[in-house]
C-alpha cells in the first residue's frame, strides 16, 4: 500500500507541475495531503498514539482541508482565476518529468548508503527530492504569488515526507516545525490579501517593488 | 571473365569523350549495365558460396590490389548497382532538357563521372589495402564533386560543391589518419592492421576517430553540415545516388570497423547511440521546417542515418552486455536500413526531380494540386513517404521493427543502464516516427494535394515513363521487401552471423517468425483495402454521386489562398521545438491606426543551430579577425624588403644569446 | 477468437451508452443505445459529395483507415485467450497500422484544399506524435515487469500474485484510459459535438466526407474505442476469476467505461487548445515514471 500511494504522490507531481487555473491547485493538495495521511498513518502505526492524533491532525485537517479551504476563499476574486502560467507553453512537463527521473536515478544510486533500515527510506527520499524540485521549480517558473504560496505547500510535503524517510526519530519535532512554516505562510498570505489587496492592482511578483511603504 | 567485363567498362568509359553528344548517354548506359552485371555476378556468388577476392591485376607500391567480396561487401554492391541503375535509367529523362543547352565536354564530364562514382563505390566495398581503400574512397569524392557542380554556372551551385569538397577531403584526412596510426603501431596499412592494433589497444581513441571520418560522409550531427547544402544543389538523379547509396559508404566503413573491435564495448556504443539519437531527432525536426522539397528530404536523410546509428549503438552494447539477441537483431536492423533506406529515399528523389522536371520548381509554397496532372508521380512520392516512416505494408517497417523488437526482448533481463538505454532508444525510435509521420504528411499534401498555390498559367504535366521506369522499379522492390520481409531478416542475419562469428539459430528462427507473421498481415492489409474499396466502388454506383466546391463555411469567393501553407501546418511543432532552431519571422504588422495598409511580405527562416554552433561560428571568427592581418600586406616593396631583414636581425640575436 | 467476439459485442452498446449517460446529465432521455449504429447505417447508404479539388487520395483514405483499424483489432487478446495475431513485437506492429490510418485520413484532409481541413490536419499528426511514446513506453514497462513482448503474452503474464503487480496493473489501466481519450479525439482533448471548426481535431478533417466514407469512418473510431478500452480492461480484470465470471466482468466495465467517459463529456470542459499539447505530454510523463517503478522493481528483487 506504502508504494501505491508514493507512486500516486509522484504522479501527482506531474500534475501540479502543468495547472493553468488556481482552482485545479486545491484538489491536488487536498489529494496529496491525504496521501500523506495515509502513508504517515502506515509507518506510525506503531507508535504512541498521541503523535497518531498529531499527524492525522496536521496532515488530514489542515493540508488536505484547512489550507485549500482558506486559499480559495481568499482567491475568490476575479483577478486570481489564472495561474500566469509558466513562460513558455510547453515546457513545465518536461522539466517536471525531468526532475522526476533524476530523482529517480538520485534514489538508485544512494540506495546503498541509505540503506539501514531495508528500502523503506529510499522510497522516500526519492519522492521527497522530487517533490522539493519541482515546488522549487513552480516557483521559478511562475510570476504570480498563489502561485508561490502553492509551491512553498509542495515543499513542505517534500520535507514531510523526509521526516518520514528518518524512521520515528523525532517525528514531532519536525512535524511542529512545519506547521509553524505552514500556519506562518498562511498568516502572511492572509493578511497581505485582506489588508494591502486593496492598494495592490494585481499579484504580479515582478511588481512587487511597488510595495514601498 | 567477369573481371575482363568490368575492365573492359572502365577503359571504355574514356570513349564517352569521344562519341557524339547523342550516343553519349546510351554508351553510359550499356557500361553501367556491363558493370551491374560483372559485379552483381561476383555479389552473388559471395553470397551463395563464400568470400570471392579476385586480383584487378593492378598494383599500388604496398603489393598488388586484389578485391574481396565477403557477403558485407556483396550486400553493400547490390544495393549500389541496384540504385545506380535506377540513377542512369532516370537521368536519361532528366538530362534531356540540359542536351541542347550544355556543351559537349560537360556532358561528357558529367555521364563519366556518374560511371566512375558507381564504379569507384564498388571499389570501396571491396578493398581491404589500405592504399586501396583510400584511393577508391577518394575517387569517389572527386567523381560526386563533379556531379554535383552539374550546374556550375549559378555562383551557388558552385560555392556549395566547393562546400561539399572540402568536407569531404577532411573525412579523408581523418580515415587516412586513423589507418595511419594503426599502421605505426602494427606495421600493416588497411583493415588488418586495425584489427591488430585493436587487439593489443584501447580502441574507443581509433574508433572514434574513424567514426568522425566515416561519420563526415555518412552525415551523422554534427559532422552533417553538407548534406542539405550540396543535395538540392545536385540534379536529382546525382542527389537520389548520392542519398542513396553514397552516404552508406560511410555507414559500410563504420560497419567494417564495428566488426573489428574488441574492448571498450560500452563506451563506443554509447557514443554512437547518443549521435544517432541526436541526428535522427535533429535530422527530423529541421526536416520538418523546410520550405524547399530537397532540402526536406536532405534532411530526412540525416535522420535516417540517425536510425541506423541506433541500430548500431544498440548492438554494440548488446555485444558488450554478452546479448546475442540484442546485439545480432539490432545490427541487422540497422543494415536492412540501409537497403531500405537507399530504396525509398532515391525514390523520393527521383519524384521530386519529377516535380521539378515538370513546374521548374521545388519550393513547396508555390507548389500543389500536382497530382490531378501527375498521377504517377504522386502515387510513387506517396509510396516513398510511408515507406520513410516505417509504415506498413513497406519496407521502413521492417528493420525498424527489428530494432524495436531487439530491445524489447533485452529489457526484461537488463541491468539498470541497460534499462535506461533501451527506454531512450524506443522513445528516440518513437518520436522519430511520429516526427517523420508529420513531415511526410506535411511534404506531400503541401506539393501534391489541394490547389497549386500561385497563379500558375502553365499545367504542369506528367513526365516520360523512362523517367518513371526507376520509380516502378524501386517500388517492386519495396513491395518485395514488405511482403518477403522474412528472406531478407533471414539475409541480413546470416551475413551479420558471417561478420561477427556468432551464429544461433534460435534467434534466426524467432525473427523470420515475427517477420512473416508480419508479411502475412502486411498481405492481408493490402487485400482488405482492395476489398473495402471494391464494396465502396460498388455502393457508389447505387447511389447519387455528384461533385462540388470543397465546404467553406459560407464563403463563396474562396481561391488558392485558403488552404494551410506549409509554414502553417508546421507551426504546432515550431512552438514546441523553437529553441531548437532559432525561428525568425519577418512581417511588419499593422500599426494601430493603419487604414489603407500597403502591400506586405511575410517570411520566415530557420537556422542550422548545430551547423552555427559548430562550424559557422569559427567560420564567422575567422573571417573578423584575419583581415587584420592583412594590414602586413601594403603593396609596397620597401615594406615587403623590412621583413627578411627583421627575420636576419630576430635569428641573429636568438643565436647569440644561445637559444638556437 | 473470443476476443473478436467480445469486442464486437462491446462495439454494439458502446457509443450507445455514452451518448445516453451524456444525455442523463443534461437531463433528456436521449435517443436508443443502437442509435449510433442505425446513423451508420442510414450513412451507409446514402450518395456522396465529393469535393472538385479532391483526388484518388480521398477516394482510399477512408477504406484505408478502417481497414487499418479492423486489422489492428485483430491483434488485441482477452487475457490469456490469443487473438487472430500474435507473436513478438506485435504491439508495435498495432501502433504502426494505426498509424498508416492517421497518415491517410490526414492526406484525405489535405486533399480538399480547406484551411479548416488543414487545421485539424496538422493537429491530428501533432497530437497523435505526442501520445506514441506514452503507448510504447507503457508497453515497454509491461514487457519488461512480464518479461514477454507481444500482447498475448503479456496479459496472460501479468497476474495480481503479488503487490507491485496490482499497482502496475492498476497504473496501466489508468494511462491506457487517457491514451484512448487522446487516440479517439475526446474530452479534454477535443470535443466531437463543437460546431466551432477552428477548435476542433478530429471531427474537422472529415468534414468533406459523405455517405459512405463517413459511415465507414464513424465505425472505425467506435471500434477503436473499443480496442483501447479492451486493452485497459485487460489490465485490471483479475486472471484468479473463472472465465464465465470475466466476460461477464469486461462486458460490465464496458458499461462503466462508457459511462464514465459520459460523465467527462458531460462535466469537464475541453483543454485551451494551447495546452492540450501539455496535457498529452504529461500522459508520456507518468508512463515514464512506470517504466522507472518497473526498473528500480527489477533492479531491487
Amino acid at each position: 500500500m506504502i508504494n501505491f500511494l508514493v507512486i500516486v504522490f509522484i504522479i501527482s507531481l506531474i500534475y501540479v507541475s502543468k495547472v493553468e487555473m488556481v482552482k485545479s491547485y486545491f484538489g491536488l493538495l487536498a489529494l496529496q495531503g491525504v496521501l500523506l495521511f495515509g502513508l504517515a498513518y502506515y509507518e506510525l502505526k506503531a507508535g504512541s498514539v498521541i503523535q497518531l492524533l498529531f499527524i492525522l491532525m496536521e496532515t488530514l485537517v489542515f493540508k488536505a482541508f484547512f489550507v485549500p479551504l482558506f486559499l480559495r476563499r481568499i482567491t475568490k476574486n476575479k483577478i486570481h482565476r489564472h495561474a500566469h502560467g509558466p513562460v513558455k507553453g510547453y515546457y513545465s512537463v518536461l522539466i517536471a518529468t525531468l526532475i522526476v527521473v533524476m530523482s529517480f536515478l538520485i534514489g538508485y544510486f544512494l540506495h546503498d548508503e541509505l540503506k539501514t533500515n531495508a528500502d523503506l527510506q529510499v522510497k522516500y527520499f526519492t519522492a521527497a527530492t522530487a517533490s522539493i524540485f519541482v515546488g522549487l521549480f513552480i516557483a521559478i517558473n511562475n510570476r504570480d504569488l498563489v502561485t508561490h504560496l502553492i509551491s512553498y505547500i509542495v515543499i513542505e510535503n517534500g520535507i514531510f515526507l523526509l521526516s518520514l524517510a528518518l524512521g520515528s526519530d523525532m517525528p514531532m519535532f519536525v512535524n511542529a516545525a512545519i506547521l509553524l512554516d505552514i500556519f506562518t505562510s498562511v498568516l502572511v498570505m492572509g493578511v497581505f490579501f485582506n489588508r494591502v489587496k486593496d492598494y495592490f492592482q494585481n499579484l504580479d511578483t515582478t511588481q512587487l517593488s511597488q510595495l514601498k511603504d | 571473365m567477369m573481371i575482363i567485363l568490368f575492365k573492359t567498362a572502365l577503359l571504355l568509359s574514356f570513349g564517352i569523350f569521344i562519341v557524339p553528344k547523342t550516343w553519349k548517354y546510351s554508351l553510359g548506359l550499356v557500361l553501367h549495365i556491363m558493370v551491374v552485371v560483372s559485379t552483381g555476378t561476383w555479389a552473388f556468388e559471395s553470397l551463395v558460396n563464400g568470400t570471392q577476392t579476385i586480383a584487378l591485376g593492378v598494383a599500388t607500391w604496398s603489393g598488388p590490389i586484389e578485391l574481396v567480396i565477403d557477403s558485407l561487401s556483396a550486400f553493400f554492391m547490390l544495393i549500389i548497382n541496384l540504385i545506380c541503375f535506377c540513377g542512369i535509367l532516370y537521368a536519361g529523362g532528366y538530362l534531356k532538357p540540359y542536351l541542347p543547352k550544355k556543351r559537349s565536354v560537360f556532358i561528357s564530364l558529367h555521364l563519366f563521372s556518374f560511371l566512375w562514382l558507381h564504379g569507384s563505390m564498388l571499389m570501396v566495398t571491396a578493398m581491404r589495402d589500405g592504399i586501396a581503400f583510400l584511393l577508391a574512397w577518394e575517387l569517389m569524392s572527386l567523381f560526386s564533386f563533379v556531379l554535383v557542380i552539374f550546374e556550375a554556372q549559378k555562383e551557388s551551385t558552385l560555392k556549395t560543391g566547393i562546400n561539399y569538397l572540402l568536407q569531404m577531403h577532411l573525412g579523408f584526412a581523418l580515415i587516412m589518419i586513423s589507418f595511419l596510426i594503426a599502421a605505426n603501431e602494427t606495421g600493416g596499412l588497411g583493415f588488418k592492421g586495425v584489427a591488430m592494433y585493436f587487439e593489443q589497444h584501447r580502441n574507443a581513441p581509433l574508433f572514434l576517430l574513424f567514426f568522425a571520418g566515416f561519420g563526415i560522409k555518412a552525415g551523422f550531427i554534427p559532422f552533417h553540415s553538407w548534406l542539405p547544402r550540396a543535395h538540392p544543389a545536385a540534379p536529382s538523379h546525382v542527389s537520389g545516388v548520392m542519398s542513396g547509396v553514397m552516404i552508406k559508404m560511410g555507414i559500410y566503413g563504420i560497419f567494417r570497423i564495428t566488426s573489428l573491435i574488441q574492448n571498450d564495448l560500452t563506451t563506443i556504443g554509447i557514443v554512437v547511440l547518443t549521435i544517432g539519437i541526436i541526428s535522427g531527432m535533429m535530422g527530423v525536426i529541421m526536416a520538418i521546417m523546410q520550405h524547399d522539397l530537397k532540402k526536406l528530404l536532405a534532411y530526412h536523410s540525416i535522420e535516417n542515418i540517425g536510425i541506423i546509428g541506433i541500430g548500431l549503438g544498440v548492438g554494440i552494447l548488446g555485444r558488450s552486455v554478452g546479448d546475442d539477441y540484442l546485439m545480432l537483431v539490432g545490427f541487422a536492423g540497422a543494415l536492412l536500413h540501409n537497403l531500405n533506406h537507399a530504396l525509398f529515399k532515391s525514390l523520393l528523389f527521383f519524384t521530386a526531380g519529377n516535380v521539378f522536371y515538370a513546374t521548374h520548381t521545388v519550393n513547396m509554397d508555390n507548389l500543389g494540386g500536382l497530382i490531378k496532372k501527375m498521377r504517377y508521380t504522386s502515387a510513387a512520392f506517396l509510396i516513398g513517404a510511408l515507406a520513410i516512416s516505417g509504415i506498413p505494408p513497406f519496407n521502413g517497417f521492417i528493420s525498424e521493427f527489428l530494432i524495436y523488437n531487439g530491445v524489447l526482448h533485452h529489457l526484461p533481463g537488463a541491468g539498470f543502464w541497460m534499462s535506461l538505454v533501451g527506454v531512450a532508444a524506443i522513445l528516440a525510435l518513437v518520436l522519430i516516427g511520429g516526427l517523420c509521420i508529420y513531415c511526410f504528411t506535411k511534404a506531400f499534401g503541401m506539393s501534391f494535394l489541394g490547389t497549386r498555390r500561385m497563379v500558375d498559367h502553365q499545367e504542369a504535366h506528367e513526365v516520360t515513363p523512362m523517367m518513371l521506369a526507376p520509380a516502378a522499379i524501386i517500388i517492386g522492390m519495396i513491395l518485395f521487401i514488405g511482403l518477403r520481409s522474412s528472406f531478407f531478416g533471414e539475409t541480413v542475419i546470416q551475413i551479420l552471423q558471417q561478420l561477427t562469428g556468432i551464429s544461433s539459430p534460435a534467434i534466426m528462427n524467432d525473427v523470420v517468425q515475427s517477420l512473416t507473421m508480419v508479411s502475412n498481415i502486411n498481405l492481408l492489409l493490402i487485400l482488405l483495402v482492395g476489398a473495402i474499396v471494391g464494396i465502396r466502388v460498388w455502393q457508389q454506383r447505387q447511389v447519387a454521386v455528384r461533385q462540388g466546391p470543397t465546404w467553406g463555411c459560407g464563403y463563396t469567393a474562396g481561391d488558392f489562398r485558403h488552404q494551410y501553407t506549409p509554414t502553417s501546418y508546421a507551426e504546432s511543432l515550431r512552438q514546441l521545438v523553437n529553441p531548437l532552431i532559432d525561428y525568425k519571422r519577418h512581417y511588419k504588422s499593422f500599426a494601430e491606426k493603419e487604414i489603407f495598409p500597403p502591400p506586405r511580405t511575410f517570411h520566415t527562416e530557420s537556422k542550422d543551430l548545430i551547423e552555427e554552433k559548430t562550424v559557422l561560428s569559427w567560420v564567422h571568427l575567422i573571417v573578423k579577425y584575419l583581415p587584420k592581418a592583412g594590414v602586413a600586406q601594403s603593396g609596397l616593396i620597401n615594406h615587403y624588403l623590412i621583413y627578411p631583414l627583421l627575420f636576419l636581425v630576430i635569428i641573429g640575436l636568438l643565436t647569440i644569446l644561445n637559444i638556437l | 477468437m473470443l476476443s473478436l467476439g467480445l469486442i464486437l459485442v462491446a462495439c454494439i452498446y458502446f457509443p450507445g451508452v455514452i451518448v445516453k449517460v451524456k444525455a442523463f446529465f443534461s437531463g433528456r432521455k436521449g435517443p436508443g443505445v443502437l442509435q449510433p449504429w442505425y446513423d451508420i447505417a442510414r450513412l451507409l447508404k446514402k450518395g456522396s459529395v465529393f469535393s472538385t479539388s479532391s483526388s484518388f487520395i480521398f477516394q482510399i483514405g477512408a477504406p484505408v483507415y478502417f481497414s487499418t483499424v479492423i486489422i489492428a483489432g485483430l491483434f488485441v487478446p482477452f487475457e490469456e485467450n490469443a487473438a487472430l495475431f500474435s507473436f513478438t513485437g506485435d504491439f508495435v506492429l498495432f501502433a504502426y497500422m494505426l498509424g498508416l490510418g492517421r497518415f491517410l485520413i490526414i492526406l484525405s484532409a489535405l486533399d480538399v484544399s480547406s484551411g479548416f481541413e488543414g487545421m485539424g490536419a496538422n493537429r491530428e499528426a501533432f497530437y497523435g506524435m505526442l501520445i506514441e511514446p506514452a503507448f510504447f513506453i507503457l508497453l515497454g514497462a509491461l514487457a519488461m515487469f512480464t518479461g514477454y513482448t507481444s500482447f498475448h503474452d503479456i496479459f496472460a503474464n501479468l497476474h495480481y500474485d503479488n503487490y507491485f503487480s496490482v499497482i502496475i496493473a492498476v497504473l496501466a489501466g489508468y494511462v491506457l484510459g487517457q491514451i484512448t481519450l487522446v487516440e479517439t479525439s475526446r474530452l479534454p482533448v477535443d470535443d466531437p459535438l463543437t460546431h466551432l471548426e477552428l477548435t476542433m481535431v478530429h471531427e474537422v478533417m472529415v468534414l468533406d466526407h459523405s455517405g459512405f466514407d463517413l459511415g465507414i469512418i464513424k465505425t472505425a473510431n467506435n471500434i477503436k474505442f473499443v480496442l483501447f478500452s479492451t486493452l485497459s480492461a485487460n489490465c485490471l480484470i483479475p486472471q484468479s476469476l473463472s472465465l464465465g465470471i470475466r466476460i461477464g466482468i469486461f462486458l460490465v466495465l464496458q458499461v462503466f467505461f462508457a459511462a464514465g467517459i459520459g460523465w467527462l463529456e458531460s462535466f469537464r470542459s475541453r483543454n485551451k487548445m494551447a495546452m492540450n499539447a501539455q496535457y498529452i505530454l504529461s500522459v508520456s510523463a507518468i508512463a515514464m515514471i512506470l517504466i522507472f517503478v518497473v526498473i528500480i522493481i527489477k533492479n531491487r528483487i
